[in-house]
C-alpha cells in the first residue's frame, strides 16, 4: 500500500514537473515588438486608430497559438509625437529579450533613433520617409509601403492621364500644399524632380503652419493650378478643401490628396458637398475597400464587439506593419528556430519577402528585398462619392521618384 | 634618460589619464534650476548641459514622475518620461535643450485638437515642486543627475 501511495505520488510529481516546465517554457517563447506611437499626441487621430488594428492583429495572432508557438509581445509607447519621449523610451525597451523590431511613428523620431536601432542590428518600420529607401542609405529601415514621394509622384501620372481623357492640350499646371513641416515637403524630395522629368509645370509649393484654420493665402496664390495636390493629416485635407470651395476653387481645379487624406466617417459627412469627386491617392486600401475586408471585419467583430460603422479606415493601415512582422518571423524561425531568431535574422528574412502578399490585400504585394526597402510599390486611387470613398483604379505601380533626388 | 623608459612613461600616464577620463563622473546641471512654469519658457527654454560621458554618445535627459502626479501618455509601470537628448562631443559634453513640443506636452500637458492645434483647456501643467532629472548615456549607462525646480507662478496684485 505504502509503495502504491509512494508510486503514485512520484507519479503525480513527475507529471507536476512536466507540466510546470513544459508551460513555463512555452509561456517563455516570445518575441517583442516595439510600437513608438502617438496616443495623446497632435497625429493621435491617424495614429492610434492604426495601433489598435496592430494590437488586434497580434491578439488574434497570439490566440492562435502564436506564430509557431512564439507569442508575440506589442509594447505600446505613447511619445505624444516627441522625439525626447521616443528616445527615452526606445533606452527603456531596446534590451528587452528577443525584441525585433521598433515602429517609429514620425519621420523625425525615426530619423534620430535609427543611429542607434542600427548599432543594436534590430530592424526599425517607418511609414514613407523616402530617405531610408535612397540606394546610398539603404539599411534596416523599412516603410510600411511606398514612399510619399513615390505616391505623389502616381498623382503626377494619374493627373496627366486625366487630363489627356479630358483631351486637354500639353501637360497641366500642378499645385502643391503641405505642412510646413519635414514631413509636408517629403513628397517634393523626388517627386519636384519626377514633375520635371515628366514635363508638367509645378507652381511654388505652398506650406502653411500645422493646426491652421484658413487656409485663403495660401490658396489664391495657386489659382492657376489646374490640379491641387495637398499633404497633410486627416482633417487637415477637408479643411484646406472646404476653403477651396468656399473661394470657387473646386469647379475647375482637381483637387488630388495624399494618402492621410479625407477619411470615410471622419469629418466627410460634415463636409461631404464639399469633397465631392476628391481623389485620394494611397497605398493601403480605403474607403469601402476597408469596410468589405474580411479580416478586417473579423478582427474588428472579434476584438471591437462594436457595429463597423464605428470604425476608422486606419485601423486596417494599421495591420500593414504587423501583417509584415508576422511572415518575416515565421521566415525567420524555419531559418534558425527560436533560440537564434533576433534582430538578424528578422533582418534577413525581411529582405526575402519579394513578391509575397503578406497583407492579404491591404496593400499591393510586398517588395522587401536586399536592395528594396519599399513595403510595396503600388498605389490605389479613390474618389469622393457622395459620404463614401469608393476606389477607382486597382493597384498601379508608383513610379521611383526617390533616385531622382540626392539624399 | 632611457628612450625606453621614457615612452613607457608616458604610456603609462595616457592610460591613466584616459581612465581617469572613463571614470570620471558625470555631471548634469540645468539652466535655470529654478523657474516659473510660464510661456516664457517657449521663448527661453531651460536648457541641460553636462559632462563626463563617453564620446559621441546619445545622452537621453528624463523627468522623474513623482508619486501621486499623472503625467499623459505614461503607463502605469514608468516612472520617467523623456524630455530631451543630445549627441555627447568628443570630450563627453553634451547640451540639449527642452524643445516647444516636450514644454507643451511633459510641463503643460496640453491636449491637442483634431486640428493639431495644443489645448490648453485641456492642459494639466506639472505642479510647482521639485523635479529629478535624471541624465543617462545610452552605451555607457553612466548617470547624472540633478533638481528642477517649478516654482508657484508670483500671486496676483
Amino acid at each position: 500500500m505504502k509503495k502504491t501511495i509512494g508510486s503514485t505520488a512520484m507519479l503525480f510529481l513527475i507529471i507536476f514537473v512536466v507540466v510546470t516546465f513544459t508551460t513555463s517554457h512555452a509561456a517563455e517563447k516570445q518575441v517583442a515588438y516595439l510600437s513608438l506611437s502617438d496616443y495623446t499626441g497632435p497625429v493621435a487621430g491617424i495614429v492610434a486608430p492604426g495601433d489598435m488594428g496592430a494590437v488586434d492583429f497580434f491578439k488574434y495572432i497570439n490566440d492562435k497559438g502564436g506564430v509557431q508557438g512564439v507569442k508575440i509581445r506589442f509594447i505600446a509607447v505613447d511619445t505624444r509625437y516627441d522625439v525626447a519621449r521616443a528616445m527615452s523610451a526606445y533606452k527603456r525597451y531596446r534590451k528587452t529579450p528577443k525584441l525585433l523590431l521598433a515602429v517609429a511613428q514620425g519621420t523625425h523620431i525615426g530619423k534620430a533613433i535609427y543611429p542607434i536601432l542600427e548599432r543594436d542590428k534590430l530592424i526599425m518600420s517607418i511609414p514613407g520617409d523616402g530617405e531610408f529607401v535612397s540606394k546610398n542609405k539603404i539599411g534596416r529601415a523599412f516603410t510600411t509601403g511606398n514612399c510619399y514621394q513615390d505616391t505623389f509622384g502616381a498623382a503626377l501620372d494619374w493627373m496627366v492621364r486625366d487630363w489627356e481623357k479630358k483631351g486637354k492640350p500639353g501637360k497641366p499646371t500642378i499645385g502643391y500644399m503641405g505642412f510646413d513641416s519635414a514631413a509636408g515637403k517629403e513628397p517634393l524630395r523626388g517627386g519636384k524632380e519626377y514633375a520635371e522629368k515628366i514635363g508638367v509645370k509645378l507652381l511654388k509649393p505652398e506650406f502653411f503652419p500645422v493646426g491652421s484654420t484658413d487656409h485663403t493665402t495660401y490658396l489664391t496664390r495657386l489659382k492657376g493650378a489646374d490640379y491641387i495636390y495637398v499633404e497633410g493629416a486627416n482633417p487637415s485635407h477637408t479643411n484646406v478643401i472646404r476653403d477651396a470651395h468656399r473661394m470657387g476653387m473646386t469647379k475647375n481645379i482637381q483637387f488630388v490628396c495624399d494618402v492621410w487624406g479625407p477619411i470615410m466617417g471622419e469629418g466627410l459627412k460634415a463636409h461631404a458637398k464639399e469633397l465631392q469627386g476628391v481623389v485620394i491617392a494611397t497605398y493601403t486600401i480605403r474607403g469601402t475597400d476597408v469596410y468589405a475586408h474580411p479580416l478586417v471585419k473579423k478582427l474588428w467583430a472579434k476584438y471591437r464587439k462594436k457595429p463597423i460603422s464605428e470604425m476608422s479606415p486606419i485601423y486596417a493601415a494599421g495591420l500593414v506593419m504587423p501583417m509584415h512582422f508576422v511572415t518575416g518571423l515565421e521566415s525567420a524561425l524555419k531559418k534558425v528556430g527560436y533560440e537564434k531568431v533576433d534582430g538578424e535574422a528578422i533582418y534577413q528574412a525581411y529582405q526575402k519577402l519579394t513578391g509575397k502578399d503578406t497583407t492579404q490585400g491591404v496593400q499591393g504585394p510586398c517588395t522587401y528585398s536586399p536592395t528594396e526597402r519599399r513595403g510595396s510599390k503600388h498605389v490605389r486611387f479613390y474618389k469622393v462619392a457622395g459620404e463614401k470613398i469608393v476606389p477607382i483604379s486597382g493597384w498601379i505601380t508608383a513610379p521611383d521618384t526617390v533616385s531622382l533626388h540626392k539624399f | 634618460m632611457n628612450p625606453k623608459k621614457l615612452v613607457l612613461i608616458i604610456g603609462i600616464v595616457s592610460l591613466f589619464g584616459l581612465l581617469l577620463v572613463a571614470c570620471a563622473a558625470p555631471k548634469l546641471n540645468i539652466v535655470p534650476g529654478k523657474t516659473v512654469l510660464s510661456p516664457a519658457l517657449f521663448k527661453k527654454p531651460i536648457t541641460f548641459t553636462g559632462s563626463g560621458y563617453q564620446p559621441k554618445e546619445t545622452v537621453v535627459i528624463d523627468l522623474i514622475v513623482p508619486q501621486g502626479i499623472k503625467m499623459k501618455g505614461l503607463k502605469g509601470e514608468e516612472n520617467g518620461v523623456g524630455i530631451a537628448f543630445a549627441t555627447a562631443d568628443e570630450k563627453g559634453n553634451f547640451k540639449a535643450t527642452l524643445s516647444p513640443i516636450t514644454t507643451l506636452n511633459t510641463l503643460f500637458q496640453v491636449g491637442w485638437t483634431p486640428l493639431m492645434r495644443p489645448d490648453f483647456k485641456k492642459a494639466r501643467p506639472l505642479r510647482p515642486g521639485k523635479y529629478e532629472i535624471v541624465a543617462t548615456g545610452i552605451e555607457s549607462e553612466k548617470v547624472s543627475k540633478a533638481i528642477l525646480e517649478l516654482l508657484p507662478p508670483p500671486k496676483k496684485k
